[in-house]
């Protein structure tokens, strides 16, 4: 049997896309994208966070026509967004100023502000609500009413606990951050602002060793799952020991760019909107020296001599990610300690394996035609049998003879 | 007003409030008043942050946002806003150019307490969310130990 390299299969790849094309209208409903919006807001921000951009009616929209494939999404995303110019970059957001919705901390009980759980579904029952099968507008917009009676009057009650109006009681959505608590303290070193310009890992190939903006860009676009497992296989065992959560938060951030051409400082820039993230720093025992507040040394560097310590791993992401963000925050520790006998500490390992588009691209090209280097390895198999073939011959001719040799000297 | 506060309040705001202060402008200095240097269109913004475990910068993504650049007299004003909105883009470029014009003062002043009143109706609005999730605040209790 010979092997030719082929051409063709046009038509059957316009019919397989009409086909594509035919599943989806035969079974889907006619939703818009507002609706992939409003019911699917966690898969929004996970397609937005990989995908490195944040459109939210785009990734509503890649997600429709993806039949609902965050792989396939994140994909057409980065697509669009190639085409686009980026003429702005924005000035540095300081998370700060976020106006927080959510703020946990497992390390103190007590934080300045309070423990904020905001909306969460970490305490609920994983039961299936079957109600939301027959759920329609009237009874969603039921369910709405009720719930803005119940928060209208949580916040009058909280008014009257404070003694005042329902706006004088209103708690500030600006936090302060829980780990400054260490910071004053010195057990956590305050850092000074290193205002050296972040290195863009879409515009350079990745190389090694990479700078910390690379390593943090690169974890911030990870694959979700990727970056969690990852994050996972260090905590068990194959990277620094169990890390505590200082402090999760969630809210908008805002966004603003300078103007191109007239110097003036925050006041004079232009707002453009607010973008949700989720920010986690977290804690871990390092032996290093512990540093006295404000005295520039990094209590985090392992190699310094001295006692126990504590350094922060730190993560953020687009949206409403948070456990992505907690993985994220333990790679970065595992990265900045860079021991390549553990894997997550391999920079290399990490980086290049946690991208959706690469990992889903180099998987998949593999179902794609390779007749010819497949007819290769056929070749060289074959070759190596047909070698051995000859050699099993030889032996059993050499054998038979061996044995006609001794039955004749036995005669 | 500074310009942050402006463009906040023109863009967090009343989606009607830029239109007003636009139809105002073209009827003090005329419907063609307004050049178009650039016609409204997406493009992106990288958002850079500042991390707190090492103080570093570093790009935490792209975000889709809509420009346009007019000019109106000598002023060139723009306008910028996210997500794929291109008369906001429009009219924010139009108010940019007419505060910072000769005019400028003027309109600033005609429109200062407008657009305070806006940014106080933003504040309420965020009052509000934060009202709704002050009720998630933990109230924790020490448990007893019992000897």
């Amino acid at each position: 049997m010979g092997y030719v390299a082929v051409r063709g299969g046009g038509k059957a790849i316009e019919e397989s896309l009409k086909l594509l094309e035919y599943e989806r209208v035969s079974t889907s409903s006619a939703w818009g994208t507002d609706e992939i919006e409003g019911t699917f807001p966690d898969l929004v921000d996970q397609v937005m966070g990989e995908a490195s951009l944040y459109a939210p009616r785009l990734a509503a929209l890649a997600l429709k026509q993806a039949q609902g494939s965050p792989d396939e999404a994140v994909f057409l995303l980065r697509a669009f967004r190639s085409t686009l110019e980026r003429p702005y970059v924005s000035r540095s957001v300081d998370t700060g100023a976020m106006r927080v919705s959510r703020r946990v901390s497992a390390a103190f009980k007590d934080v300045p502000g309070g423990q904020l759980l905001g909306a969460t579904r970490d305490y609920s029952h994983r039961l299936l609500a079957f109600d939301l099968e027959t759920e329609g507008p009237e009874e969603l917009a039921e369910k709405r009413a009720e719930l803005t009676r119940h928060f209208d009057e949580a916040a009058t009650a909280q008014a009257d606990d404070a003694g005042g109006s329902p706006s004088g009681s209103s708690r500030p959505a600006v936090l302060p951050r829980v780990l400054d608590y260490l910071r004053a303290e010195g057990l956590v070193n305050r850092v000074p602002d290193d205002d050296a310009e972040p290195v863009d890992a879409t515009m350079v190939p990745l190389t090694f060793p990479s700078s910390r903006s690379v390593r943090l860009q690169t974890l911030a676009r990870g694959m979700t799952q990727a970056v969690e497992a990852l994050g996972y296989a260090a905590i068990r065992g194959f990277g620094p020991a169990h890390p505590t959560v200082g402090e999760l938060r969630q809210g908008r951030v805002a966004v603003a760019v300078d103007h191109p051409l007239e110097p003036g400082g925050a006041d004079n820039a232009y707002y453009l909107g607010s973008i949700p993230v989720t920010e986690v720093e977290s804690v871990f025992m390092s032996e290093g020296e512990t540093a006295a507040p404000g005295d520039g040394l990094d209590a985090s560097d392992a190699d310094a001599p001295g006692g126990l310590s504590l350094a922060i791993g730190y993560g953020l992401v687009l949206g409403r990610a948070e456990t992505k963000a907690i993985a994220m925050s333990v790679l970065d520790r595992c990265l900045e300690l860079g021991d390549k006998r553990y894997p997550t500490e391999d920079e290399e390992f990490v980086l290049y394996h946690v991208d959706g588009v690469e990992a889903t691209g180099f998987i998949s090209h593999l179902k794609l035609p390779h007749y010819v280097t497949f007819q290769s390895k056929l070749s060289s198999v074959r070759g190596t049998r047909a070698a051995d073939d000859r050699a099993a011959d030889q032996a059993a001719a050499a054998a038979l003879e061996a044995k006609e040799a001794s039955d004749a000297a036995a005669l | 007003m500074k310009r942050y506060e402006r463009t906040r309040a023109l863009v967090e705001g009343d989606p009607t409030l830029a239109r007003t202060i636009v139809r105002d402008i073209e009827d003090d200095l005329g419907a063609n008043a307004v050049a178009v240097l650039d016609e409204p269109r997406e493009e992106l913004v990288m958002v850079k942050v500042r991390e707190t475990a090492h103080g570093s910068l570093f790009y935490l993504g792209e975000a889709l946002m809509t420009s346009c650049r007019v000019r109106l007299g000598e002023a060139v004003g723009l306008g910028m806003v996210l997500g794929s909105d291109r008369c906001r883009a429009y009219e924010l470029a139009v108010v940019d150019a007419a505060f910072a014009g000769a005019a400028g003062e003027g309109f600033a002043a005609r429109w200062e307490e407008r657009l305070g009143r806006e940014l106080e109706r933003i504040e309420a609005r965020e009052a509000e969310d934060a009202r709704r999730n002050a009720a998630t605040k933990v109230d924790f209790s020490t448990m007893k130990v019992e000897s």
